[in-house]
């Protein structure tokens, strides 16, 4: 199984854009041959997709370190370094990468993993996302789905 | 001895949320010792104003991303009072082994990733993958338990998408719930082992005790976790029930200066929600192999020590496995039968209860006659526990200036405190802050 996995907080306005993503993947049934996921703030539960029968994930997520909101990157965890201080696992507490890493200290079975990294206008609280990234959901569940056949 | 002590915890680790610890000590005196919680008020409330009864639920299961089954289930409970639907049996099992996966999941992760570094004297839990490899293991395939268990009924774990006022929209077929039930008789021994960890580090749990009202849902049908009517014990052992309509009457909100969220209280002063308040008001209905589990830490109802909620909700963990696996068996002897969104039969006002990981949870609607929601309320469990923990902190510090503790002594003791209710206060962002490897 291939999974498309979208991370973020809903009520965190652009925070959620990897959560609208999936929402838009399933509104329009083009989960044919994957699994979309709406993980939000649970990234724990990522190492549950970590099992030998998967073939790729692409994780979509908000990304401070693209700085033009609306443009999008595909990254994996080799050419990344996270810069979050993280004290412990919670579901307000926490980093994608850092469980990536969890589970390569315990010897998990890591399938190939891709990272979206979507740049950001606002976090705030609130629905919604701003517009520069809204008019785009289509094109980023589209170009996710492309990365995934590439994994 | 009359010491100074000066304590300031900006933003307290392994909770959810923040909150910050302040204690001032000045010659042997206490000046100043305050739970705090600074976090904006969220206002959910006015999002579901003008939303459809249909849609209500989905809107406040995104308050909490632990408790979104919980918030759910009391949303889709209030708006069927106010709306005059009526559940079946079936429904009500359903939504009660979902209700499970959820307090399961969740005290997993509180119990092993926020609660367990305390006891095996490590700051979190990163340092105990390398020493505690196996225990880590063991924690993660309990998570991922929750984590399918819930998904298989609610459709997600996080922000459930089959339930809705009347039933589902999606069943789980008979052959999901054998796979799920053979999925938590094989989860036994790693219950089995959790437990025998936890009771190695048990004499870590502090000795502190203070006597409080302990207010949870109690039914005669079950362990007040789904349903039930609002119960509370006191000091005392005695108890008395009010109807879930009644709830503004029994959390009298009011308004702290050290904190952004409404305080609560009942009978005293202030009230104790959660895990241990459950226990405390429903120990004969626990199943017999959760009862097993208090015995074995000596738990004793009513129990006035706080930072036993984390046993507390052990016992539960255990206690929703075996529920599980009686719910799924009875609904596997009856059969599923399709049970969808149910049209009003009236337009009123209605409140609805459920037990979240964190304690009772109220939801209350008002709908037009149009089914548009026009007036709503929230008052969620770690808001009734701030008043609690504030005067377990005015009881607490004296008693460990008495027995001349040290300032770092004196703040884990505090910090380990505040962790074991548990708290839930605001929900944070999850973007990635990572930098390019050039």
């Amino acid at each position: 199984m291939r999974y498309i996995v979208g991370v973020g907080n809903y009520s965190m306005f652009d925070d959620s854009i990897g959560i609208r993503v999936v929402e838009h993947i399933f509104e329009n049934g083009l989960d044919k041959d994957f699994e979309a996921v709406e993980l939000s703030s649970s990234i724990l539960n990522l190492m549950t997709y970590f099992t030998p029968d998967t073939e790729g994930i692409v994780i979509v997520d908000s990304c401070k370190a693209i700085t033009t909101p609306g443009e999008h990157t595909f990254f994996t965890m080799d050419e990344i370094v996270s810069k979050k201080k993280v004290i412990n696992f919670s579901t307000h507490e926490g980093d994608v990468t850092k469980v990536i890493s969890m589970a390569q200290e315990l010897a998990n079975h890591i399938p190939p993993i891709k990272f979206m990294g979507i740049g950001v206008e606002q976090i705030r609280e609130g629905f919604g996302v701003s517009s520069s990234l809204e008019k785009n959901i289509p094109s980023y569940a589209l170009s996710a789905i492309e990365q995934l056949k590439s994994l | 001895m009359k010491k100074d002590i000066n304590i300031d915890v900006h933003h307290l680790t392994r909770v959810e949320g923040h909150g910050n610890i302040k204690v001032n000590i000045k010659s042997g005196k206490v000046e100043e010792c305050t739970w705090q919680v600074p976090e904006a008020p969220r206002f959910f409330e006015s999002m579901v104003r003008g939303r459809h009864y249909s849609e209500v639920a989905r809107i406040t299961s995104r308050i909490c991303g632990i408790c979104s089954v919980g918030h759910t289930l009391a949303s889709v409970k209030a708006s069927e009072a106010a709306l005059g639907i009526k559940n079946t049996t079936q429904t009500t099992k359903l939504r009660s082994l979902l209700k499970h996966a959820e307090n399961f999941d969740s005290h997993v992760l509180h119990v092993y990733f926020l609660v367990a570094p305390d006891l095996f004297g490590a700051p979190s839990v990163f340092p105990l993958i390398p020493t505690h490899t196996e225990i880590v293991k063991r924690a993660l395939r309990l998570k991922r338990l929750g984590h399918e268990w819930g998904s298989l009924i609610g459709g997600r774990t996080t922000h459930p998408t089959t339930v809705v006022p009347g039933g589902f929209t999606k069943l789980p077929t008979a052959e999901d719930l054998k796979a799920l039930k053979e999925k938590l008789v094989a989860a036994v021994p790693d219950l089995t082992a959790t437990v025998e960890t936890v009771l190695s580090v048990a004499g870590k749990v502090p000795a502190f005790e203070r006597q409080t009202e302990y207010m949870a849902l109690s039914s005669d049908e079950e362990y007040g976790m789904y349903d039930g009517q609002i119960q509370t014990i006191m000091p005392d052992g005695k108890k008395q029930r009010y109807p879930v309509s009644d709830y503004k009457k029994v959390t009298n909100e009011w308004v702290s200066p050290n904190s952004t969220a409404k305080y609560c209280k009942n009978k005293m002063e202030s009230y104790m929600a959660g895990a241990l308040a459950r226990v405390n008001n429903n120990i004969g209905q626990l199943h017999p192999e959760a009862l097993k589990i208090a015995e074995m830490f000596g738990f004793k109802a009513p129990c006035f020590n706080p930072y036993m909620n984390s046993v507390a909700q052990l016992i539960e963990v255990a206690h929703s496995a075996y529920e599980g696996l009686r719910l799924i068996d009875e609904l596997l002897a009856t059969g599923l039968k399709e049970e969808g969104l149910v049209a009003p039969t009236k337009f009123a006002k209605g409140a609805g209860a459920t037990e979240v990981p964190r304690g009772i949870l109220y939801h209350e609607y008002e709908y037009d006659n149009d089914g548009m929601c026009v007036k709503a309320n929230c008052i969620i469990p770690t808001n009734q526990n701030h008043a609690n923990i504030q005067k377990d902190f005015d009881k607490l510090v004296p008693e460990l200036l008495a027995a001349d503790k040290s300032e770092d002594e004196m703040r884990l003791a505090l910090e380990m405190l505040v962790r074991s209710y548990d708290p839930c206060i605001s929900c944070s962002a999850h973007y990635l802050d990572v930098e390019f490897v050039s």
